[in-house]
């Protein structure tokens, strides 16, 4: 679990204002946030991905795998918090339920990157090639980002 | 006063304690590209911890591998599992640590 970023001078793009979490992205950057929710989605249905045994793989060695409640409400939780963030990514006020959807999908966008590039450890990451990389820090950013607007508790 | 269906309730009631009987592990499991500071805050908001013990738990799984997060009923554990699961963290539930 590597460290956070350091905070930048200025006001940060997303940021708590009283009862709601102001963003202020560039439009290339919340369709990069549609973009992700939307491949998370996809990522649901397609048990061949590579994604999908990380994510979605059996919970322990009883009869969870395979339980259909447990599917329905993983799945569940993810179709709501994907419609959620693809429905308030061109908003400039969130709310917590909206900010901890977005929270929800940038981390499962994270695994996925992980399960694809097959990141298991530090050195990994170290190697990714560059576009790859690019991509997996603009999504930890954000995750950061919306962590510290979701509670300014935490260290950057 | 009329019992309904007195066989599914029975099978209810040994279901009901064979969960309770057998305690149950939620597992982390540490992952190179997640940010501490965003598992700590997942920690916190599935499970009520508190910011030290939350601290505490992901910085075991980041040194150990892995860390017992929750124990308890087996449905419980399952759903915490799967909250973990939605938050991008890798866990798994099983009755050792």
């Amino acid at each position: 679990m590597p460290g956070g970023r350091r905070s930048a001078p200025g006001p940060l793009p997303i940021r708590r204002q009283g009862e709601r979490i102001v963003v202020e992205l560039p439009r290339r950057v919340r369709r990069f946030v549609e973009e992700s929710a939307e491949a998370v989605r996809r990522s649901v249905d397609d048990p061949s991905a590579p994604a999908f045994a990380r994510l979605y793989g059996r919970l322990d060695e009883s009869a969870v795998h395979g339980d259909p409640l447990v599917t329905l409400e993983r799945q569940t939780v993810i179709d709501e918090v994907c419609r959620i963030v693809t429905e308030s990514a061109r908003k400039d006020r969130l709310s917590d339920a909206e900010a901890d959807a977005w929270l929800r999908v940038l981390g499962m966008a994270v695994a996925l990157v992980a399960a694809t590039a097959g990141l298991a450890t530090d050195d990994d990451v170290e190697r990714l090639d560059p576009g790859r990389a690019r991509h997996l820090d603009l999504l930890r950013s954000l995750q950061l980002l919306v962590a510290q607007s979701l509670d300014p508790t935490l260290t950057r | 006063m009329a019992v309904a269906n007195p066989d599914t309730r029975s099978i209810d009631h040994v279901d009901e304690d064979a969960s309770h009987d057998v305690p149950y592990h939620v597992i982390l499991w540490n992952d190179p590209v997640t940010p501490m500071q965003v598992v700590v805050l997942v920690l916190k908001r599935v499970f009520g911890f508190d910011g030290p013990t939350a601290t505490e738990l992901m910085l075991v799984a980041h040194e150990k591998g892995k860390v017992v997060v929750w124990t308890g009923s087996r449905d419980k554990a399952v759903h915490y599992s799967i909250q973990l699961g939605t938050a991008g963290l890798q866990s798994t539930v099983g009755r050792d640590g």
